[in-house]
């Protein structure tokens, strides 16, 4: 799976990245939350921020020239990737810092009123940055460890740049200080959604799963159903179930009083559910089918009930194709949560379409910012589950 | 041990196994062979329920399998196979330890029964109990999964081609091994093949199918030397007939005690198949005989290798 990395890869990476703080917007000042704003670039920033940071810029500059260097001698070239991971990270956590800074500035400047908020420069030099860290992880042979404690590291720098309110100027942390009390409502809600939909879509996928490897003449039509659920727009299923809950209610009045009704949280979670279905299922059925024959003939011949088979021999050995399953059924899940808002299930969802509905972006880009963080440790969580999973009966080469 | 009383299985109006009586008794070596497609594969898998016989009666131990739960006939039942199906998510203890622990033996129980097994079937315990499947060659795994069939002490050891995917050299240390498991336990083993030199080698009694059917059923030397059909005569390999009997046979049994010959000697134990093929390689009409432990014991003549036991029938071919 691994491709050789190339020499040039990284240096060339390093120079776009260059070119594209020369060039786009780190920053963007507006003087208040409605008006839009001026992009600033690196050098005025830092001709702003002050000497300080100028210097600071050279000599950052200036090691990454030297590790660069010292990467090209086959002695130094481990530790010289090392260092440079550290000084990628530097540097992703130095603009962050700078703009921190001069948003703090910009806030004296217009006297509370201002917006200064990142800008296109700076999300595209994350990026870069991102793609030359994952560039000499590969050179070094990295294990998902040394990969996910690097990811780590990065995102806990800047956690920390977070908490100790350096970037409370910018212009997203200070909708967050408007609005916290809604921001982590909303997240709760959000992560309950999650939570009812991974909880009902297991207790019926996983037996569904189980059902149609032990009744195949079942499993091609039960599939054409969950295939076709998951070809209907998502807000039209919301809406199809509005109704039907809706008049479900009306007649069984006892369900509503049990939570049970068209808007809020049942339709939601239900076809949150139902969109699940088929990854979970699928996944299941066929991991299940993934199974050695000759694994299950020795359960049977053995002498295994029906249910020591599949908890002691199937389940096992299908796991690693569930958790891909699941894997997919969960960061679905989560980014299509954000939906569900617009039938009044809530989550973060509420918040972004507020956000859009008065072109408030900030808000916006606050109620996006945790569902990617959710999905991106969904992603981490279940690389090292498998990871756990695997290497006991399998070899690394083979993954 | 296990009685067929006009069993019959068929698959989609196929008949697999037609009227089949078949007696093993407690401590045979059975070895069913046929064709593909002859039912000798069926009839062992009926045994354990793996698949239900349509018509007549199978007993074990004196009653009908079907009184039994399966759960509980299996568990008395060794079974191996060609792909041997070793579960590869547990290590080799685990794996070997499968049908005591679900009879609910003790944990120290269960091993030390898997470190006497692995010592029985030759495999260094220390370097093994906690390795996985796919670290081990085929011959390994296959020893592990005999192993692992004898696990729970058996009264029968059902094994279906157990040897067929092994290279050669692997297959026949590994006849040796269960031949000598043979005889050392006395276990009721009933094996399928269709490699004729593994019957002749193994059995103490075979079962030849065809078509469903038992075509001739005795012992290795019966067969050789009364084949009942030309079935049977073609299947057995007609041209080397007569080579095949004199591996049934030891020097041991025609050598000339106290005479002496020069040459290469010949062990007590060696097959007189080897021997035969000592002599013609040696240019030699007499070669010496030595015990085990080396001394000297006698001679075996190249006309010795005629003498004794039933005449062959006139090959035709």
């Amino acid at each position: 799976m691994r491709h050789p990395a190339s020499p040039q890869a990284l240096p060339l990476l390093l120079l776009a990245n260059a070119a594209v703080l020369g060039a786009l917007p780190l920053l963007s000042e507006a003087p208040n939350r409605l008006l839009s704003g001026k992009g600033m670039l690196l050098q005025d920033a830092l001709a702003r921020a002050g000497q300080g940071w100028w210097a600071v810029a050279g000599i950052w500059c200036t090691a990454g020239v030297l590790l660069l260097l010292a990467r090209g001698w086959p002695a130094t070239q481990r530790p010289a990737s090392y260092g440079l991971l550290v000084w990628l990270a530097g540097w992703v956590w130095g603009l962050c810092a700078l703009c921190g800074t001069l948003a703090a500035a910009h806030q004296v400047r217009t006297e509370g009123l201002g917006r200064a908020s990142l800008s296109s420069g700076l999300w595209l030099s994350v990026l870069l940055v991102w793609l030359s860290a994952n560039e000499l992880l590969r050179d070094l042979h990295a294990r998902k460890p040394l990969t996910l404690g690097v990811w780590l590291g990065v995102v806990a720098g800047v956690l920390a740049l977070l908490a100790s309110g350096h970037l409370d100027a910018l212009s997203t942390l200070k909708e967050y200080a408007n609005r916290q009390e809604d921001f982590w409502r909303a997240l709760r809600q959000h992560l309950y959604i999650i939570g009812w939909t991974v909880g009902l879509t297991l207790t019926a996928g996983l037996p569904m799963g189980v059902w149609l490897h032990r009744q195949p003449p079942w499993a091609a039509r039960v599939f054409l159903v969950l295939s076709l659920v998951q070809t209907i727009p998502s807000i039209a299923l919301f809406g199809l179930l509005m109704a039907a809950l809706a008049w479900l209610g009306a007649v069984f009045p006892l369900l509503p009083a049990w939570g049970i009704q068209g808007i809020g949280l049942a339709p939601a979670v239900l076809a949150l559910s139902l969109y699940s279905l088929l990854p979970l299922v699928r996944s299941t059925f066929e991991g299940l089918a993934s199974v050695p024959a000759a694994a299950v003939e020795s359960a049977h011949a053995m002498g295994m009930s029906g249910r020591q088979r599949l908890w002691q021999v199937e389940l096992p050995l299908a796991a690693p194709v569930i958790l891909s399953g699941l894997k997919v059924m969960l960061i679905q899940t989560i980014g299509l949560t954000a939906v569900a808002a617009l039938i009044g299930a809530g989550g973060l969802g509420a918040l972004m379409f507020e956000g859009l509905f008065s072109s408030a972006l900030d808000l916006v880009l606050l109620a996006i910012a945790p569902i990617v963080v959710l999905a991106w440790c969904a992603e981490a969580l279940f690389t090292a589950l498998a990871a756990y999973s695997l290497p006991a009966h399998t070899s690394h080469d083979s993954i | 041990m296990i009685q067929f009383e006009q069993v019959r299985k068929g698959y989609g109006g196929r008949l697999a196994v037609a009227d089949l009586n078949l007696h093993i008794a407690a401590g045979e070596f059975v070895v069913l062979i046929g064709p593909s497609g002859s039912g000798k594969s069926t009839t062992l898998r009926m045994i354990n329920r793996l698949v239900e016989h349509d018509a007549g009666s199978i007993r074990f131990a004196g009653r009908e399998i079907r009184s039994f739960s399966p759960e509980d006939l299996r568990r008395r039942m060794g079974y191996a196979i060609q792909s041997v199906g070793l579960f590869p998510h547990w290590s080799i203890e685990k794996n070997i330890g499968t049908v005591p622990r679900l009879l609910g033996w003790p944990a120290d129980h269960i091993a030390a029964r898997v470190h006497e097994l692995l010592l029985l079937l030759q495999l260094n315990p220390a370097d093994f109990v906690h390795r996985y499947p796919h670290e081990l060659s085929g011959g390994q795994q296959q020893r592990v999964g005999v192993a692992r069939a004898l696990a729970a002490d058996p009264e029968v050891l059902l094994m279906d081609e157990p040897f067929g995917a092994l290279d050669p050299v692997t297959r026949i240390a590994l006849q040796k091994e269960i031949k000598r498991i043979h005889a050392l336990s006395g276990k009721t083993i009933v094996l399928v093949t269709h490699d004729i030199d593994e019957a002749l080698f193994l059995a103490t009694r075979i079962v030849l199918f065809r078509d469903g059917q038992v075509v001739q059923d005795g012992s290795p030397l019966d067969l050789l030397a009364h084949p009942a059909h030309d079935f049977v005569r073609d299947f057995l390999g007609r041209a080397d007939l007569g080579i095949k009997r004199l591996g049934l046979d030891s020097v041991g049994s025609r050598f000339r005690a106290g005479v002496s010959a020069t040459g290469s000697a010949l062990g007590l134990d060696t097959n007189l198949r080897d021997a035969l093929s000592a002599f013609i390689s040696q240019g030699r009409d007499s070669l010496p005989v030595v015990h085990t432990d080396g001394s000297h014991a006698g001679a075996l003549y190249f006309e010795d290798l005629l003498h004794t036991g039933p005449a062959l029938p006139p090959v035709t071919t």
